[in-house]
């Protein structure tokens, strides 16, 4: 464990990534404290004002704060990411890690993934959204059910060759129960593709919610989120392009983070550049 | 040796097909051991050799419970193990154990090597951890590795030491039966046989009866009391190891000893 | 001007890292294989035999970073001094090699005939229908029945002793004088073994082609091989007629070799003897004499002092100091 910590760290995308994505999260979570402008207050006068030592961002066309409406966006769209993550992560070890050691559970399992993997994810979002109506928690229930697919998938064919294992044979023959197979062996032992696919579906995520928010199925106003202003700021594009920089350049950036933090990690974690 | 009524393991006309890959809807079948009978006394030695594919491993494989058998049956110590469920089988499992050939995927890798010793004690429910300890030092001891091992990694080890540990691990819960699959076949000819010396030492210490698979005919002389030759899923012939090799009466037998160069 | 085919002369083959430190794998290696004659090197796993047999086809260079010194003479041509873009005319037409895994040297998706094709191909000019021609003479003549009814299978549907032919085959179609076969029967059966075995040596005495067997298998070297080399730690520690390693070695470790394998006839011994400890990692090479740790017979000297590799007699070189004392059984 500790090695494969060491080598992540010699790893310079996931170090690059890594940082930004934290100097991100950062951001969100003390940036409220320190610019302390009301992100929903608004100053009818200050309309589409461009950025100014008061206004560094400038103001959206209701007069608002841009940098506050991006740091609450950051709050929302992160958050999202983290519970969708954690959601898909959850549910997908416990589908993948079980499927495999259960054949008839696999096939109805499996078939439900193929099933959801067979139409777009953000169409699949699109339409689980306008069943369900916008708000932040189902954003999150929708992503969820989009992304853990792909994480049972990814989860489940890693378990299916670890079960093959002759150490697991070993555990079978000792007398060992299917569920200390399953969490004590298995899982740990998967959970190098797993943690770089959660990391891809938190990329993911952040870019859902920002196109789900951006189609008005999201983040609804007056709750600022990336996608919600972009939507605004598409409008008067050329008279405020500030409204379309600032709220796309933190989509790029956190997502690239990510990515990049992501492919980092898998090549560290990778047993083939193993140098032990 | 005379095989009586007590038999540890008396093994009936045992059969196993496998689907042949790429039969599609004809379901045509391999057959991997074919009306397979053979017995192991308590503490007895018994060989079982063949080439690939003679359906040498999935026996060991069926003993064992990896694998279940089409028909025939298992007898051990007057349980037939073949026609079990998994519970009813459980209390079984620990008196039956398997040595691997390949040691470097015989473990879990990122369990250090105490961990791997005590993992069957606590399956078995031995609840106190410092007899797990002792037990896991003393077994590190009997295979000639140190207490100073019992932190390392199994990556860590070399391909002999794993194959120690290998033994250690199989004989920590005091089976009565002990399947070794190839169990020196991927080490170097040095190191072979300081294993081929431990195992026959603990087996003599300890009384376990052995199933030694392997396709080494030497190997086998030197190990085995008696051994049954197996050529595609078939026993063609059975006795004492130095009789069957000096004396083959069956021609593949035979074949097989010329072939050693 | 040398006048063997193949004259390797003070070899050193190191790794060298991304650090810049460098592993040697082989040291001062000498050897020559005379006319028409089966060169047998043999040793444990890490002994550095793998390395030379594909450095001699400079074949790592592609993937690792390599520091040679001395001279592999292939033909009166060091072959080190070649650039590598230019070993591919070497590689197949003047020395051939065979590998111990013979199903992932062949490609699954391509059929058995199709791959002998391409290797006739590879080496001359000659029409689809000719190179066919050539293939399928060339699949009979190592031995495979049916040649043309099984000219469209893949490898798939061969065993693992026909596979090992098919790469015989490949390995026959640029006419090499010299095959080096690296482990070409360890994955086999023993009774497959035999017949690869018996093969390579009509090969060798009907073509004339030469070959350099690397085995960890003494056995199999002893019964294919006129001469052996017993390696440990990347130096030949014993040079000796096949015919006499079996019986009277003179380095302790070649020794310890034949002792510890288990004899098949006569009373069976309760122990075997064993050589004690491992084979040590290239990174804690032991002074003086590299098998000195394990030896039973080593004293001070032998700890301090690498012995040369020196003539016990007229069949017999030996790396030990033994020799010297003339505690070496003769031939």
């Amino acid at each position: 464990m500790m090695a494969n910590v060491k080598k992540a760290l010699a790893n310079k995308g996931f170090v690059v990534g890594g940082c930004i994505f934290l100097a991100i999260a950062l951001i969100a979570l003390v940036g409220p404290l320190v610019w302390t402008v009301n992100p929903n207050a608004q100053e009818m006068t200050l309309r589409l004002s461009a950025p100014s030592p008061a206004h560094p961002f400038g103001c959206d066309d209701f007069g608002r704060d841009l940098l506050a409406r991006v740091i609450a966006g950051a709050r929302v769209s992160l958050g999202v990411g983290i519970a969708v993550t954690l959601a898909t992560s959850a549910l997908g070890l416990v589908i993948g890690a079980y499927a495999c050691y259960n054949e008839r559970l696999d096939h109805i399992l499996m078939r439900i993934c193929d099933g959801l993997m067979s139409i777009p994810g953000v169409l699949l979002a699109i339409a689980l959204m306008a069943m369900m109506g916008a708000s932040v928690w189902n954003v999150i229930i929708a992503l969820s059910i989009v992304y853990t697919p792909s994480m049972a998938r990814i989860v489940r064919s890693r378990a299916m060759v670890v079960k093959e294992e002759p150490f697991v044979e070993a555990l079978r023959v000792q007398g060992a129960s299917t569920a200390r197979i399953v969490w004590l062996h298995i899982v740990p032992n998967v959970m190098a593709p797993f943690l770089v696919q959660a990391t891809f579906v938190f990329a993911e995520a952040v870019l859902s919610e920002a196109a789900l928010s951006f189609l008005g199925l999201g983040i609804k106003a007056p709750d600022a989120s990336w996608g919600n202003i972009l939507q605004a700021g598409k409008n008067v594009m050329r008279k405020a392009p500030w409204m379309i920089f600032f709220p796309a350049a933190a989509i790029i950036a956190s997502v690239l983070s990510l990515n990049l933090a992501g492919d980092g990690l898998r090549d560290a974690l990778d047993p083939k550049t193993k140098e032990d | 040796m005379a095989v009586d009524s007590e038999a540890l393991l008396r093994v009936s006309h045992l059969t196993k097909t496998y689907p042949m890959p790429g039969s599609g809807f004809k379901r045509q079948v391999f057959t991997a051991v074919d009306d397979l009978s053979f017995e192991i006394a308590p503490g007895e030695v018994y060989g079982l050799v063949g080439e690939s594919g003679s359906g040498k491993s999935t026996t060991g494989r069926l003993i064992c419970g990896l694998e279940r058998a089409d028909s025939g049956s298992i007898v051990y110590r007057g349980h037939d193990l073949a026609t079990m469920s998994e519970r009813e089988r459980k209390p079984f499992r620990r008196e039956i154990q398997l040595v691997f050939q390949d040691s470097s995927t015989a473990f879990d890798p990122r369990n250090r090597v105490g961990r791997i010793l005590e993992e069957p004690l606590i399956i078995a429910g031995v609840r106190d951890a410092d007899e797990r300890h002792g037990r896991a030092l003393s077994a590190l001891a009997s295979v000639g590795l140190l207490a100073e091992h019992y932190d390392r990694y199994p990556h860590d080890l070399s391909g002999g030491q794993r194959q120690r540990l290998n033994l250690a691990r199989a004989l920590i819960c005091e089976p009565r039966l002990v399947v070794c699959d190839e169990p020196v076949s991927a080490l170097d000819v040095s190191v072979q046989a300081q294993v081929l010396n431990l195992l026959r030492d603990l087996q003599r210490t300890t009384g376990v009866a052995l199933l030694f698979i392997t396709h080494d005919m030497r190997v086998v002389r030197h190990m085995s009391d008696r051994i049954g030759v197996l050529y595609h899923g078939r026993l063609v012939e059975e006795g004492a190891a130095e009789d069957v090799i000096a004396h083959p009466s069956d021609p593949y037998t035979q074949e097989l000893i010329d072939a050693i160069p | 001007m040398s006048e063997h085919l193949l004259d390797v002369r003070d070899l050193c083959i190191s790794f060298v890292g991304r650090d810049g430190n460098a592993l040697e794998a082989v040291n001062k290696l000498n050897l020559h294989i005379d006319a028409g004659e089966i060169v047998g090197v043999v040793g444990e796993s890490g002994c550095g035999k793998s390395v030379f047999a594909q450095s001699a086809m400079r074949l790592l260079e592609h993937e690792q970073k390599m520091a040679y010194t001395g001279q592999i003479l292939f033909d009166g041509e060091d072959l080190l001094a070649r650039p590598l873009k230019r070993m591919r005319e070497v590689r197949g037409c003047d020395i051939a090699m065979i590998f111990q895994d013979p199903l992932s040297s062949l490609n699954p998706v391509m059929t058995v005939g199709a791959q002998v094709i391409e290797a006739v191909r590879a080496h001359r000019k000659v029409s689809r229908r000719e190179a066919r021609n050539e293939a399928l003479s060339l699949l009979e003549r190592v031995g495979i029945r049916d040649a043309a009814a099984r000219f469209d299978m893949y490898p798939g549907d061969f065993s693992g002793g026909m596979r090992q032919r098919v790469m015989i085959a490949m390995a026959l179609a640029g006419h090499p004088r010299l095959l080096i076969a690296d482990e070409p029967t360890t994955a086999l059966d023993t009774t497959t073994q035999k017949q690869i075995l018996d093969l390579l040596r009509d090969l060798n005495s009907s073509e004339g082609m030469e070959v350099l067997f690397i085995s960890h298998d003494l056995g199999v070297v002893t019964s294919i091989c006129s001469r052996v080399h017993v390696m440990y730690l990347g130096q030949i520690v014993e040079e000796i007629d096949a015919c006499g390693l079996m019986e009277r070695p003179s380095h302790p470790y070649a020794q310890g070799l034949i002792a510890s394998i288990p004899p098949l006839e006569g009373e069976r011994v309760d122990t075997l003897a064993d050589i004690p400890g491992t084979v040590p990692p290239l990174t804690a090479i032991p002074c003086g004499c590299r098998f000195a740790p394990r030896c039973a017979r080593a004293d001070e000297r032998c700890r301090a002092q690498e012995p040369p590799l020196v003539a016990v007699n007229a069949c017999d070189r030996s790396k030990c100091w033994l020799v010297e004392k003339g505690e070496c059984h003769g031939c």
